[in-house]
């Protein structure tokens, strides 16, 4: 490594205290304005990630989870927009901010890491070339400097620097996930979202990445935002994790807390969904039904339709709040209010 | 064990995309086109000049080719668009030309696009030593520069008429279509409802005629577009510098005569910009048109519903 | 979130029935497939698939469980008669179908074994009614499945909507692919294939692209069709979880070989090849609590263009031998229900040629 002067060397500027949160998400809206109408994709999302805490996101398609990961680095497009709430990051305000501001906030605080390498990375370019530019685009350093620092990030992710030049589709395809991962880690962030990063990628390919990131983040000090369908993988590498329906977080608690007793009728029904290679050979039912239209979501809870312990009337007009049920575990069903107010 | 409650369909049920027109029930394209800005101005003004072809002779009495006024008559009441070198009525001549410029254009680019759809669709499908047979074929034929090519079949052929014109132009031209057609044949080929079809033991034929084919509909009606826009145009640029027939009445052989006495010098404006703009306007609506069905199609690739990961 | 737990599907039941001499209903022998890539100048030669056999049994799953690059959608075409085997066999009602040619022949195999893909985006054409994928093999196998007239096959078509549970069968019918969800459109593929009534049903990744709640949903249709209709299954996934789930046997590929077979339960709990416990020891599993002995492991899937003449799995090996790197392990019979292709086993059972 070299002197402290070199500006990846100096500390994190943004949080202190580990006991403040990182980043504060406060009712956040996104809509899509479609043809068709207009489509609320995140509806009044609120959460926070701790320093050096991974936070898994798990939903299934449709559910909010990428939009918000879109939301919070700020690279939503038209027709996305986001129509109300606060994003924090580290005492400053993500959405306040211009175009300016925004690129040089990037990458130097927050970074994305996203499912197909294929669409982080130029094509025509070398790895250690995408390196390098991400690093000069932010940093005032010489050619030379950022290239140093990109081998350095290349053996860091497990990737033989001898390959720095060579181009995406010589690597393998984990490899190339490494390489985006490098990339994102180029500036030192505090914070890196991560969305289905290992999705497209073989189970083993997959395992060995994770433990690279879990590795990383030990070594490097940075959380994680997690985005991912595969509740098992949460499970097991997520320090909380944030269940989201229908572009709402229904349920948000300690891993194994949630593994263990999952509150939500959602949750536990989404369990159920997740063949095991331990245990007992179960009969799995999954949940019947699809998830709703969000141009003309359910009323009441959205997910009535498709809940088998709904509560007739209740469940169809009132909208669940999200309510600390346990410490630490908040989940949105009236099912549990009930319980509660006992 | 199986769930016996049937699959919700609340999410799938959503009809038509875009509304009706009152209360007729038009297909969803029909819909979509004559929603579409930019396609309905084209189709209102490519109709409005087939309406004129159609009924030239009841829009105006005044034969074209009769001898009715005073040479180069500036535009007046008795005639719209004034007389040419010949007093000859250029309204009529207009109006009247605009049945073989058009009909021969649509002719000719329609042919083109059959002969693009054999070619590019059977070496798109077929694939091995036909499609390199045929691409080789389409090849020599794209690297054929059309229209000096043409000038030089028809000047040798001496002043043919708008159906020799019309071969010669379709059997040179053929090469670009088929060569986007086949590569869009050659996609779907690949596609995994082909390969479900071959599963099902369906024969090479029926894949080709009702998997295949209606897939490339959107392709096959714009380059359809393209083509007769070209062969218009072709056929205008033929017959203004002369090699066309002189002697029937076309839009382009209007601008032929216009040219050949002086119409910039003797300041005759009447004789050549009327043709002039009826010809810009017809490629611009064949244009709006293209535009039109580009952004009805693209968007509705681009709408998934769920389901994916 | 415990339901009724479900004694597995008894590997004796596999044993019994080669004990009674049931035949399998289709047999892969000793598959080979090679690809053939580059001009006269640089040919390379991709080794997809190499001597695969296995057996399917009427009524019984078989999961063929690989990643990336092991071979087993290759085999799955193949068996779908899309691909031409470079050699090998297949049998069906022990009759080599590669060996009849013509339409009537081609035909005939294709009323017995149909297939389900992995996308349910792609599988059904965008331009067709839901019906008309129903009625094509109606109309094709009419004289198979005894349906005849537009009356009885508009009949047939309700007939199997219902029997995926896409209700009401008016409004389904008459539905285009895009109005539909991803699993609708896969119940839809599984309905156009049991149109022609098969014996066989390959399924490809048929769960992979959906979402995690509807998948349990098809898994479960295709295990009742299997019950009622005792159709076999030729399950292919990535995913050893839902195999497990599934699946009566499982059979594990690596670069292009088949390297260990066994009933599910017993492989899970038991596996022997190495490359099955790297597999099972990445899988992620909350419920596991402490793992044992995780197997570490470097390395990727070698690419199948250039694979040595040894086991393909030697370089990332932990047990590794000097005689691995030399030539591709025979296959050992274990029991009568497993069997491993791996040096470490080699002298545990009768070494046999055929896995049966």
């Amino acid at each position: 490594m070299t002197t402290t002067t070199q500006p990846w060397a100096v500390g994190r500027t943004l949080v202190r205290d580990v006991t403040e949160p990182l980043l504060t998400v406060r009712d956040l809206e996104v809509e899509y304005r479609t043809r068709r109408g207009v489509v609320r994709a995140v509806d009044h999302v609120s959460f926070d990630v701790y320093p050096n805490e991974v936070l898994g996101l798990a939903g299934e398609s449709g559910c909010g989870k990428s939009t918000i990961a879109h939301a919070v680095t700020r690279i939503l497009k038209p027709p996305a927009y986001i129509t109300g709430g606060k994003i924090m990051l580290g005492g400053v305000d993500v959405l306040a901010m211009n175009e300016e501001n925004l690129r040089g906030f990037r990458w130097e605080h927050l970074a994305i890491v996203f499912q197909s390498a294929m669409n982080a990375l130029n094509p025509v370019i070398t790895i250690g070339e995408q390196i390098v530019d991400a690093i000069q685009a932010h940093m005032n350093v010489t050619r030379r400097e950022a290239r140093q620092r990109a081998l350095e990030l290349l053996e860091t992710v497990g990737i033989d620097p001898k390959r720095i030049d060579s181009y995406p589709h010589q690597l393998s395809g984990g490899m190339r996930q490494r390489a985006v991962i490098a990339i994102a880690l180029a500036l030192n962030p505090e914070l890196i979202i991560m969305d289905e990063p290992t999705t497209a990628l073989d189970v083993v390919v997959q395992k060995q990445i994770i433990e690279e990131i879990q590795q990383l983040k030990r070594q490097f000090g940075f959380s994680i935002i997690f985005i991912t369908h595969d509740l098992s993988l949460l499970v097991e590498m997520s320090d909380r994790i944030a269940i989201m329906y229908a572009g709402e977080i229904v349920e948000i608690a300690p891993s194994r807390q949630l593994f263990e007793s999952p509150q939500h009728p959602y949750t536990q029904r989404l369990m159920n969904s997740f063949p095991s290679i331990s245990g007992a050979r179960q009969t799995l039912k999954g949940i019947p039904g699809a998830p709703p239209d969000l141009s003309d979501p359910p009323p009441g809870c959205r997910f009535h339709p498709r809940c088998d312990v709904a509560i007739a009337g209740r469940c169809q007009e009132v909208h669940p709040a999200l309510r600390e049920v346990k410490p630490g575990h908040w989940a949105a069903c009236h099912l549990l209010d009930q319980e509660v107010s006992k | 064990m199986e769930q016996s409650q049937s699959v919700s369909t609340t999410t799938a049920t959503r009809g038509t995309r875009t509304p009706r027109l009152s209360a007729i029930q038009l297909p969803d394209w029909l819909n979509s086109i004559l929603h579409n800005r930019k396609a309905s101005i084209g189709i209102i003004i490519l109709l409005f000049f087939v309406l004129v072809a159609l009924f030239a002779g009841q829009i105006t009495s005044i034969e074209p080719t009769k001898r009715v006024g005073r040479p180069h008559e500036a535009p007046s009441a008795e005639h719209i668009f004034g007389t040419t070198r010949d007093g000859k009525d250029v309204f009529s001549q207009v109006v009247h030309g605009a049945r073989i410029t058009l009909f021969v254009g649509f002719l000719t680019g329609t042919n083109l696009i059959l002969i693009a759809i054999i070619m590019g669709l059977t070496a798109g499908y077929v694939g091995g030593v036909v499609d390199e047979i045929l691409s080789l074929i389409t090849n020599v034929f794209l690297i054929l520069p059309a229209i000096p090519l043409v000038i030089v079949v028809a000047g040798w052929l001496d002043r043919p008429g708008p159906g020799t014109v019309m071969l010669v132009l379709t059997a040179i031209s053929w090469a670009w279509g088929a060569r986007v057609l086949r590569s869009q044949a050659l996609t779907l080929r690949n596609s995994e409802f082909v390969a479900a079809a071959k599963v099902m033991g369906e024969p090479t034929w029926r894949i080709i005629i009702f998997e295949i084919l209606p897939n490339m509909v959107s392709l096959v009606v714009s380059s359809w577009i393209g083509a007769v826009q070209f062969a218009i145009l072709a056929l205008v640029t033929l017959e203004f510098i002369g090699l066309g027939d002189v002697n029937i009445v076309t839009w382009g052989t209007i601008l032929f005569w216009a040219q050949n006495n002086q119409a910039l010098l003797t300041g005759a404006w009447w004789t050549f910009v009327p043709p002039g703009v009826c010809i810009a306007l017809i490629g611009l609506s064949l244009t709006l048109i293209n535009y039109g069905i580009d952004e009805i199609t693209n968007p509705r690739l681009q709408k998934h519903e769920g389901g994916a990961k | 979130m415990t339901t009724t737990a479900q004694q597995p599907e008894s590997e004796t039941a596999l044993g019994s029935q080669q004990q009674n001499g049931l035949l399998p209903v289709l047999e892969a022998r000793n598959l080979t497939k090679h690809f053939y890539t580059g001009n006269a100048l640089s040919r390379r030669v991709v080794k997809a698939v190499q001597e695969a056999s296995f057996k399917l049994y009427r009524g019984r799953v078989t999961a063929l469980v690989g990643e990336s690059g092991s071979g087993k959608s290759t085999i799955v075409r193949m068996l779908a008669r899309l691909y031409e085997p470079t050699s090998g066999e297949i049998l069906f009602d022990g009759k080599n179908v590669l060996q009849e040619r013509g339409r009537m022949a081609s035909l005939l195999y294709r009323s017995r074994v149909q297939m389900i893909f992995q996308d349910p985006f792609s599988s059904l054409n965008p331009v067709h009614k839901v019906k008309y994928n129903l009625e094509r093999p109606l109309r094709l196998y009419g004289f198979h499945v005894g349906v005849r007239g537009k009356q009885a096959i508009q009949e047939q078509i309700g007939e199997l909507l219902r029997r995926v549970s896409l209700t009401p069968v008016e409004e389904f019918a008459n539905k285009y692919p895009h109005q539909l969800s991803g699993g609708q459109r896969q119940r839809v593929a599984i309905a156009r294939a049991l149109a022609v009534q098969p014996e066989v049903i390959l399924a490809d990744e048929p769960i992979s692209m959906l979402d995690v709640s509807i998948r349990m949903g098809i898994l479960n249709l295709m295990a009742r069709l299997r019950d009622e209709q005792g159709i076999a299954f030729l399950y292919v996934t990535h995913d050893i979880a839902s195999a497990r789930y599934f699946s009566d046997e499982i059979l594990v590929m690596y670069a292009g070989h088949i390297v260990e077979g066994a009933g599910s339960e017993e492989l899970i709990q038991n596996p022997k090849h190495p490359y099955t416990q790297l597999l099972l020891s990445a899988v992620p599993d909350p419920a596991r609590g402490l793992r044992t002995a995780d197997v570490e492991v470097e390395g990727e899937i070698p690419s199948l263009a250039a694979l040595g003449a040894g086991c393909p799995f030697a370089p990332r090996c932990p047990h590794v031998m000097e005689k691995c790197h030399a030539a591709m392990p025979p296959i050992t019979k274990l029991s009568d229900t497993r069997w491993t292709r791996c040096y470490l086993y080699e002298n545990d059972g009768a070494a046999s040629k055929a896995a049966s």
